[in-house]
């Protein structure tokens, strides 16, 4: 009981301080967009490294990440911290909100900007030298880049296209794409139905059982850029007229129409693909082991359909920034680390994804010339990949994106599901008074 | 004196909240947001009441409302009549209809989830195995069966705690009653309707209360489930508040959901409380 | 269904009443009330990849091939351990002191005559509706700047006091006769010597059905720990299952474990108390 009432005199107290910060809660307070690199490292600095829990092989790989950082030098302590990724967007925005965001924080592409105009992150424009930023993939750095100021760096991009196997699109009689030659997207359809008529139950593998959430954005955005529509207008200010373009709508009408023919399994297993359900399945980078594993040489990768525009893709993924209160010199030395040779090796290596150090990236037999997955590195150093929008309504805009594929995926109308993820973004753009950028 | 602690924590951490909660509902204050706090007047209340959404949202909770509470409270009465029987095994029977009550609601979707997986799941493996394939629901992915689905699983979950509280009442129920109306010749079925029915009444209009407060809560297996899809179909009042609050960071509209949804559960209790007058002795 | 039964009741002895028709009704509500833990035991005792395939048949049910490994993987996975031992303190603490705060508040309300304690109690009745995600954001803005994230307590104190367990307290307590405190009184006892040798051991029911439904409450838990904790070592179960949502091919088995080992001390605590519990309700003021 004793415990009990003291707790009660300090809820008290907090209450009186509460109530005159009323209005300043929610990170209003935070100053943003200053901070960064000054060159000193502050003395015993240490550092908490935040990590989402997905993937095993990653967690394990930043798990020893950390610990060869801390043996390698003695100036900065990291202590890493494991957020599993379900739940990682609420409890991110917990901490933001309590401004209790950690040293080094991973956040997933272009959710960090929503961090980053709120004041809970430092830019990091002055830490990295441009050396270092020469030696990084383009995709990378227009990745992290907001409001001219670098805020985020990845330790590795995403790849998007489709896996197929040699001996389906003989069996089905169709042609190889490729990136010169994509399919068509009429093309494709008629192609899924050349594949079920020669015994693959459910042609086409979405990755249906991720389930609403990032990856519907990440996966099917480029529908909507290949269809010659885009998520918000080029200044980032509405979404009128362009999510809900006729393009898009054309683009995401023959999508749905391959959930209505049939083609599109549910992949509850996560087996379609393996199991030879399906001839083709549409995913990232993250696959390839498994499938290589399974299929050997018959395992193709090729480009997303052609919806009019010429292939797009996406790219970007999970990439560290800096918390507003951290000591950057500290924190960059711990994402500098990472962006080493060996590291990136290591990371590359447990998470499939392309390093984000060019030189890495194509002294691997993968990824380079003839590699199986040297389409990946092709789609970003051609433009191809195109970055989900850098900008703080980037969180509302992949919300509402989401919401609405997953209505068509469901059978509603194209048009009003694009309409009325329109009226939300626009909405949230309008509330946030255009997200004026930091100043 | 005694009330002092309750009142205190009750006042920190549910009155002080809710009163801000008010406070916020007519301001623009978002999560993560610089842009300075406005006073907004009735914005967010009309952004709410004019949003088909919260409109759909709320008519799944009168739904959800209008199946769960006669046919949970049926169903556990019938329980309850049928584990207040002398007979062998009875205990044993009331301990299985009580346990999924202590399953915690996280792990009740995930079992559920496998359980009602359209193509590979128990549930329409049963239903196409007697029905010859005939009859196998979508559920959770289909926008006319996900709210039965939720339906059936919030009964799994509390029909036994139903149970509990109308077992207390029928063995309040004094015995001579059953044995005065056996005398005069009533069946079985007329000393349902005219002793234990009158009899429960208390409990029952406390069942019903209890049940139609926690329906229009509805929120955990939504949000473990479906987080209201597909196509809004198991959408509810407090789905849509943590969503906009959270999910959207609009905290000042989702203050004016909890406002609104406060005064209507309010006044549909105090309606009720109208109609079925509890007889307090 | 009543005429094959009256057929019966011509046979049977009069005194017992057919039994046929009622164990058949119970047993196939046990099947449905029953069935999807059997599986989660069976699925926690087998191989991932059989678990799938063998879902839509009777095979659910049967561990084959057994695989007794999963248990040890999702209390790897997980922080098990910890988060067990965190949930553990968190339920046990705040029922203690919520059976405390509840009880004291109702007999207040029940008993001690003083001028609000009418318009007091019909707050505490509309209290009862407010649900927590209401009050969520603006309790996570308080904790927040008292710089309460992270701690076990955090995850405590706001579910201390209960409108809800405030109500059947007092309903209790109105059912006890005045005369007994009288007596009391009339011996020289304060109200506190009262309330704590005269009907504390009264109450003893009151007190065993709230702590369970508190208990049940404070163990489930999942979207206030979400919000305000992102450490494991002061996160509880539910959280935990997180982990194991995220990266397909998903180890269902590991979650069929993790999922056992969340329900199992219920169980156990539930089976242990379970006379206990339902005589309580019985003479609680649970039933209205």
């Amino acid at each position: 009981m004793r415990k009990l009432s003291r707790g009660r005199i300090v809820a008290l107290l907090g209450t009186i301080g509460v109530a005159a910060t009323l209005t300043a809660c929610g990170g209003g307070s935070d100053t943003a967009a200053s901070g960064g690199c000054d060159g000193n490292i502050d003395a015993g600095a240490g550092i908490t490294v935040q990590w989402h829990q997905g993937a095993e092989a990653e967690v394990k790989a930043v798990q020893q990440m950390v610990k060869s950082f801390n043996a390698s030098q003695s100036d900065v302590k990291a202590t890493l911290k494991l957020v599993p990724e379900a739940d990682y967007a609420t409890s991110l925005g917990g901490q933001a909100d309590s401004d209790s965001v950690p040293d080094v924080v991973d956040t997933d592409a272009s959710k960090a900007f929503t961090y980053a105009w709120s004041g809970d992150l430092q830019p990091i424009t002055n830490c990295v030298s441009d050396e270092q930023k020469a030696a990084l993939l383009p995709s990378i750095v227009r990745q992290g880049t907001y409001a001219n100021q670098l805020w985020a760096l990845g330790m590795f991009d995403s790849g998007l296209a489709m896996y197929t196997t040699k001996s389906a699109l003989k069996k089905a009689n169709v042609r190889t794409p490729s990136l010169e030659e994509p399919w068509t997207a009429e093309e494709f359809t008629a192609a899924l139905g050349e594949f079920k008529k020669a015994g693959y139950s459910k042609p086409l593998d979405l990755k249906k059982n991720y389930g609403q959430g990032e990856y519907y954005s990440y996966g099917f955005a480029p529908i909507v850029w290949s269809s010659g529509g885009n998520l918000l207008s080029d200044d980032y200010s509405t979404a009128d007229g362009e999510l809900n373009s006729d393009a898009a709508v054309k683009g995401l009408t023959v999508f749905q129409s391959w959930f209505k023919s049939g083609y599109v399994g549910d992949n509850t297993d996560d087996n379609d693909f393996l199991s030879g359900r399906s001839a083709v399945s549409w995913v990232g980078h993250w696959t390839y082991n498994d499938y290589k594993a399974k299929f050997g040489d018959d395992l193709l990768v090729v480009p997303l359909p052609d919806f009019g525009e010429g292939p797009r893709t996406g790219q970007g993924s999970w990439q560290w920034a800096v918390g507003s209160n951290a000591d950057a010199d500290a924190a960059w030395k711990f994402i500098e680390y990472t962006l080493q040779p060996e590291q990136q090796k290591i990371i590359a290596t447990a998470s499939g994804a392309i390093p984000a150090v060019t030189a890495v990236a194509e002294a691997d037999p993968k990824f380079g010339p003839g590699g199986d997955l040297e389409l990946y590195v092709k789609q970003h150093e051609e433009g191809i990949s195109v970055p989900r929008p850098t900008t703080p309504a980037y969180n509302t805009v992949s919300n509402a994106f989401n919401q609405a594929i997953q209505d068509i995926i469901d059978g509603r109308d194209v048009k009003e599901s694009l309409d009325d993820a329109v009226k939300t973004i626009d909405q949230d753009i309008q509330d946030n008074d255009g997200y004026p950028d930091p100043s | 004196m005694f009330s002092l602690p309750g009142l205190i924590l009750l006042g920190l951490f549910l009155i002080l909240p809710f009163v801000f909660a008010i406070y916020l509902s007519f301001t623009n204050q978002k999560l993560a947001s610089p842009l300075p706090v406005r006073w907004v007047g009735f914005d967010n209340y009309h952004r709410v009441l004019t949003d088909g959404d919260f409109w759909r949202a709320f008519a799944n909770n009168l739904l959800f409302a209008a199946v769960v509470v006669p046919v949970q409270t049926g169903l556990a009465l019938w329980m309850a009549i049928l584990v207040n029987k002398r007979i062998r095994a009875a205990k044993v029977f009331r301990a299985i209809f009580f346990l999924p009550v202590v399953v915690v609601m996280t792990v009740a979707a995930v079992i559920w989830f496998l359980l009602l997986d359209p193509n590979r799941g128990l549930v329409n493996g049963f239903l196409g195995a007697i029905t010859f394939g005939a009859v196998e629901p979508g559920w959770l992915q289909s926008t006319l069966w996900a709210m039965p689905a939720i339906i059936i699983i919030s009964i799994w979950q509390g029909a036994g705690f139903q149970m509990i509280i109308l077992l207390a009442g029928l063995q309040d129920i004094p015995q001579e009653l059953y044995e005065a109306a056996s005398i005069d010749g009533a069946t079985k079925r007329q000393q349902f309707f005219y002793v234990t029915l009158p009899q429960l009444r208390n409990t029952l209009i406390f069942v019903i209360t209890i049940t139609m407060i926690l329906a229009f809560r509805l929120f955990d297996q939504v949000w473990a489930l479906t987080r209201g899809g597909p196509l809004n179909s198991t959408d509810t009042v407090m789905v849509q508040l943590v969503d906009t609050g959270f999910e959207r960071k609009q905290i000042a509209v989702a203050s004016a959901i909890a406002v609104i949804f406060f005064v209507v559960v309010l006044s549909l209790t105090l309606i009720q409380r109208i109609f079925l007058k509890e007889e307090r002795s | 269904m009543s005429t094959a039964a009256e057929a019966t009741t011509r046979k049977a002895r009069p005194v017992r009443e057919r039994s046929w028709p009622t164990y058949l009704a119970l047993t196939l509500l046990a099947v449905f009330f029953l069935f999807p833990l059997v599986m989660m035991l069976a699925s926690a005792f087998k191989q991932d990849a059989a678990i799938l395939p063998d879902s839509n048949s009777l095979k659910a049910f049967i561990p084959n091939p057994f695989d007794g490994t999963n248990f040890q993987d999702a209390a790897d996975r997980a922080d098990m351990w910890i988060l067990a031992r965190n949930s553990a303190i968190i339920s046990i603490v705040t029922v203690i002191a919520g059976l405390a705060v509840n009880s004291t508040f109702g007999y207040a309300l029940a008993r001690l005559p003083f001028k609000m304690s009418k318009p007091l109690l019909l707050g505490v009745i509309a209290l009862t509706i407010i649900p927590f995600q209401a009050v969520a954001i603006p309790l996570l803005f308080l904790v927040s700047e008292l710089g309460w994230r992270d701690t076990l307590y955090v995850q405590m104190l706001p579910f201390i006091a209960s409108p809800l367990f405030t109500y059947l307290f007092y309903s209790f307590f109105l059912a006890i006769p005045t005369e007994i405190e009288e007596a009391a009184r009339i011996d020289g006892c304060g109200p506190v010597r009262t309330f704590w040798q005269v009907v504390l051991p009264l109450a003893k029911p009151a007190f065993a059905t709230v702590g369970i439904l508190q208990f049940l409450q404070i163990w489930g838990e999942y979207l206030w720990p979400v919000l305000v904790t992102t450490d494991s070592s002061v996160r509880p179960l539910p959280v935990g299952i997180a982990v194991f949502y995220t990266q397909p091919p998903i180890s269902w088995g590991d979650i069929m474990a993790y999922a056992t080992l969340t329900v199992v001390p219920m169980i156990v605590v539930f089976i242990l108390f379970q006379r206990w519990f339902i005589q309580s309700v019985a003479r609680s003021g649970l039933k209205g």
